[in-house]
């Protein structure tokens, strides 16, 4: 029996290291550096119905241990997507999730009904972009909005659905027991972090859209105890992600709940992060003895 | 693009501000004038992010060289490695200068601004070895200029803008004016490559500028390094300054 395989309530992964969306575009970069049949899913870059041209620039900036990012949804809309990006996703043995945006609650049903036939493992509704003008994150603070936006999708598909959760509220297991109650089979957890950098010489902001959403090593805390807690929020699984580099982080977060990770930015340091950290939790298991990753999942709470 | 390793062959300084570094790396590398590198700095991770350093010119067959001028934490580090220091960096990446097409003995022109000047180095060479008679360098720095030694070419001319208050640009158009440019290649500050699109503008000639964004990736998969480009069917759309650049014909690129 393989001990990393894992199961995201219907949509099972061969191993628990993902790529989180917007990191990894849609997998070309990255398999020139390793086989991405490594993996256990692929996040693709954020698609909107339309597509979108994205922010002007400064779109990012580092800052300690982190980096800002204003990208705004630069994608070539869902139905590009499916023509020209999953033919090429689909040469890897690799599950393949899609995530979803929209500036109306209707735009992700829709996006839904076109995803309907396509040769996809998963939709990962985002209601958490803080980058866009409307939508997004706005959907994802609202537990009522976010139950009605969840509960179209769900109605619009036939593929598991999953809903990746925004940090920037003052409760996330309210609206993490919303999107449960609308039908979401998992929860991805957490997007980035609303933040600013000021450019102390020009005396203004560095990204030209002002503030957009941190990621990186800085939150990785903070993500941290957000999956301990909607793990004792809700029964769907969790698909933890924020600041993951390495083998010892991504096990953190699968002992505070998470049924499978996501690594990030991390891979813009280093391509080979996710095979690493994989290789890493292998070699974890063995020297715990443990036989399944299962066993360890949520272990921290008891 | 490849992850790679090689060490510092030699690190010096050459004004306060700018350092030039050799390279060897492990395994011979190819590269065209124009491309970059993107390194990581520190294995503890600060900086975070790799930083994107353009090739300089080549010394040998697995020898690099870089010009970098010191701008933040990232850059400040990297002038600090002494020789044999392990480097590790992706590359090479982007698309460099098309040198493509163009008339042997027909006069072309290198504007380099600053640091900019780096990947032209590479590029002057480049253009010896294949034979081009004609090249010409115009060169400015706001003060302590160097490099010269390194630009083979026809005819070289560098403003100190401490001892001579005249813009690359403006020396161009007075004294190089009535030259039959059938190319011309620049890096620079953005003001200066946005002079250089409107001096060519009517003429015809191609410019190709090579642009600086701050990126993550490198790798054309973060969308960081957005530069506006003209586009049929939108007013513009966004290309990738790591792929798609960091060289670019001026004409198509929108400056705001």
């Amino acid at each position: 029996m393989n001990p990393l395989k894992t199961d995201l309530n219907g949509l099972k992964l061969k191993n628990p290291v993902t790529v989180a969306s917007g990191t990894f575009g849609f997998g070309r970069e990255y398999s020139e550096f390793f086989d991405l049949s490594t993996l256990g899913g692929i996040s693709v870059k954020g698609l909107t119905l339309k597509e979108r041209l994205g922010n002007p620039a400064p779109r990012i900036v580092e800052t300690r241990s982190g980096m800002i990012n204003s990208v705004g949804l630069q994608n070539p809309g869902v139905e590009n997507f499916i023509r020209e990006e999953i033919p090429f996703l689909r040469q890897f043995d690799t599950r393949i999730i899609v995530n979803i945006n929209g500036d109306e609650p209707e735009d992700y049903a829709r996006m839904a009904q076109i995803l309907q036939r396509a040769d996809i493992d998963s939709i990962e509704v985002n209601i958490s972009c803080p980058n866009v003008k409307s939508g997004g994150m706005l959907f994802g603070t609202d537990p009522e909005i976010a139950y009605q936006l969840v509960r179209r999708v769900v109605e619009n598909t036939r593929h598991h659905v999953m809903v990746k959760l925004t940090p920037n509220v003052t409760d996330i297991k309210v609206i993490a027991r919303a999107v449960e109650e609308a039908g979401a089979r998992a929860v991805s957890l957490v997007n980035t972090f609303n933040a600013m950098a000021i450019d102390i010489h020009t005396q203004k902001p560095v990204l030209f859209r002002k503030t957009g959403g941190l990621s990186g090593p800085a939150i990785k805390p903070i993500a941290l105890r957000l999956v301990y807690e909607v793990y004792e929020a809700v029964s769907i699984p969790i698909l933890g992600m924020g600041g993951i580099t390495n083998a010892e982080d991504a096990i953190e977060f699968i002992l505070a709940g998470a049924s499978a990770v996501a690594l990030g930015t991390y891979i813009f340091v280093d391509p080979m992060a996710p095979v690493k950290t994989l290789e890493g939790i292998e070699a974890y298991l063995k020297e715990k003895d443990v036989r399944s990753l299962s066993e360890i999942i949520g272990k921290a709470h008891e | 693009m490849r992850l790679l390793t090689g060490r510092v062959t030699e690190n010096a300084a050459v004004n306060a501000q700018v350092f030039r570094m050799g390279v060897r790396m492990d395994e011979p590398f190819e590269f065209s004038p124009g491309q970059f590198v993107n390194i990581r700095v520190s294995e503890y991770d600060v900086p975070l992010l790799r930083r994107p350093i353009s090739i300089s010119r080549r010394i040998d067959e697995t020898t690099i060289e870089f010009l970098v001028k010191v701008e933040g934490i990232g850059t400040r580090q990297m002038g600090q490695w002494s020789q044999g220091t392990r480097v590790d960096l992706i590359g090479p990446l982007g698309r460099g200068f098309d040198i493509e097409g163009f008339d042997k003995k027909a006069p072309l022109l290198i504007l380099g601004g600053g640091i900019g000047t780096a990947p032209l180095k590479g590029l002057a060479q480049e253009l010896a070895d294949r034979g081009y008679e004609r090249v010409y360098v115009l060169n400015g720095f706001k003060e302590d200029p160097y490099g010269k030694e390194d630009f083979k070419c026809f005819e070289y001319r560098v403003i100190d803008e401490s001892k001579e208050p005249v813009y690359v640009t403006d020396y161009l158009l007075s004294h190089w004016g009535g030259i039959a440019f059938q190319g011309v290649f620049a890096c620079g500050p953005m003001a200066m490559l946005r002079r250089v699109k409107e001096i060519f503008r009517e003429g015809e000639i191609p410019v190709q500028i090579s642009l600086e964004e701050k990126m993550a990736c490198g790798v054309g998969a973060c969308l960081g390094c957005a530069v506006k480009i003209k586009c049929g069917n939108f007013q513009h759309r966004y290309q990738k300054v790591c792929v798609d650049g960091p060289v670019f014909d001026a004409s198509e690129v929108i400056f705001e």
